[in-house]
């Protein structure tokens, strides 16, 4: 704990260097003389706002040593969160001018305005498009595949107009080591670009798997088990999860997060169990024995082996959030895991339950408690009913929940975690003993 | 929950390279 605690702090102080290293830069050594303070708090905004811009591409190339310390989903959501501050921070930059220094109005003139404006100007509009497609991306319609060309689209363009820019009003930049700092902090941006989009699309290319058979599961879902005979399956802890890309080349940054349902202990499987929502999901009954599948994973810290010194372990479950938490029972079940789990599983029916089966003959290989709590059930259902709440929850969680004893792991639709997560609270479950694994990531 | 550490940990960033921000135009006033 305390080594994830220390390596969360490394990498926070790590984001403030990068992010504030022009500024340093500009003011170490021989600088020319200071301009009026709004014109060099617009300049310092902009730097800042700059590097922050070239960070988001770090955020999401999925560098593993970054994302272990947090978990994929906080690095996605403080992409997210950040996106809107740095956003914030860029239009503030000029802004600043206009409300102080009048006469800069005129750089909205674009027609006149000298090409630093113009393209200042194509650069903020590309990230106000960028970041409102991903806010409203579901409200306007768009599909996931297209959105995720135009957000590397947009983003490029952002990051490519902005370094033009401050190349063009390098005031600045008035010694050769630091023109040849900037010229350095470019390609480093760039080479994150390369690694993202051309480096490590050619390892994925060269470590491709295929599917070995397609299971159809209860609750419209499908399992697909893939195999690789060329080169060994990654490892990886249960209840983590990959980005796939099927029919497609790993260039063309077609992929989808999906959990691994398949038990980390046998080396050779690997399986993904999809739950038809449309889009690509409703494509995977149909995938062909054989067909290539690129897997770049693993990832995610939703994992009991994350907490191996744990007495006891309790999974909720909604719908297809079951296939993260059965990758942890399989792989409990084949290591021998004796502790006792306890597994709360949200279904709107019983019938839908994906792995209903499979569970229900679980108890005999492990120590474990099942608990279905079925929204709409059938007349005579004497288990729980309804939605998980406060009230199930204390009926059937342990006795005592005891810091570092007891580790409860939620994964399900963003509503049930919402009042589940609330509910643990109520509860007064320490937050460092629930563990959350969210997939609503745009 | 873990929604509201990534917003807070944003918040926090913001926050200082804001302020670091102001302190650079104070520092390129000749302070």
């Amino acid at each position: 704990m305390t080594k994830r605690i220390l390596l969360g702090i490394f990498w926070i102080s790590a984001y403030l260097l990068v992010t504030l290293a022009p500024l340093l830069i500009l003011l170490i050594g021989p600088r020319p003389a200071g301009r009026e303070f709004w014109r060099d708090l617009s300049v310092g905004l902009g730097y800042s706002g700059f590097a922050m811009v070239g960070l988001q591409f770090v955020l999401t190339a999925r560098i593993k040593a970054i994302k272990a310390p947090f978990g994929s989903d906080i690095v996605y959501f403080f992409h997210h969160q950040i996106s809107l501050i740095m956003f914030g921070l860029i239009a503030v930059h000029p802004i600043v001018l206009f409300i102080f220094q009048p006469e800069y109005l005129n750089l909205l003139n674009l027609v006149k305005a000298p090409w630093a404006a113009r393209l200042g100007a194509a650069a903020i509009l590309s990230m106000g498009v960028l970041i409102g497609l991903s806010i409203w991306r579901k409200k306007l319609q768009i599909e996931y595949d297209q959105w995720r060309i135009w957000h590397g689209i947009l983003a490029t363009s952002a990051m490519t107009l902005a370094l033009i820019h401050i190349e063009l009003r390098a005031y600045y930049l008035n010694v050769p080591w630091k023109q040849l700092f900037w010229a350095a902090y470019g390609i480093f941006w760039i080479g994150i670009m390369a690694w993202v989009r051309v480096i490590k699309p050619f390892i994925l290319l060269r470590k491709a798997y295929a599917v070995k058979r397609i299971v159809p599961e209860r609750g419209n879902a499908y399992t697909i088990v893939l195999e690789s005979k060329k080169h060994p399956r990654f490892q990886f802890q249960p209840g983590q999860f990959a980005w796939i890309t099927i029919w497609d080349s790993p260039f063309r940054d077609h992929e989808h997060p999906f959990s691994i349902s398949s038990s980390a202990h046998q080396d050779s499987e690997l399986t993904f169990t999809i739950k038809e929502l449309g889009g690509f999901t409703s494509k995977i009954k149909n995938i062909s024995v054989g067909q290539r599948v690129y897997v770049d994973g693993p990832f995610g810290s939703f994992s009991i082996d994350r907490h191996p010194m744990a007495k006891e372990y309790v999974f909720i479950a909604g719908g297809i959030g079951i296939t993260p938490v059965m990758s942890m029972l399989r792989t409990m079940s084949d290591r021998g895991d004796t502790r006792p789990v306890t597994l709360l599983y949200a279904n709107k029916i019983l019938e839908t339950a994906t792995f209903l089966e499979e569970i229900e003959k679980l108890p005999g290989k492990l120590n474990l408690k099942v608990i279905h709590v079925i929204e709409k059930p059938v007349e005579g259902w004497a288990g729980e009913s309804g939605f998980i709440n406060g009230d199930v929850l204390r009926r059937h969680l342990p006795a005592e929940v005891k810091p570092n004893h007891t580790e409860i792991f939620v994964c399900g639709p963003a509503p049930m975690m919402n009042a589940v997560e609330n509910a643990l609270i109520e509860l007064g479950i320490p937050v460092g003993d629930f563990h959350s694994e969210r997939f609503d990531l745009v | 929950m873990r929604k509201r550490y990534a917003k807070g940990l944003a918040f926090f960033i913001g926050t200082i390279v804001a302020a670091l921000s102001v302190v650079f135009a104070i520092i390129q006033q000749g302070y």
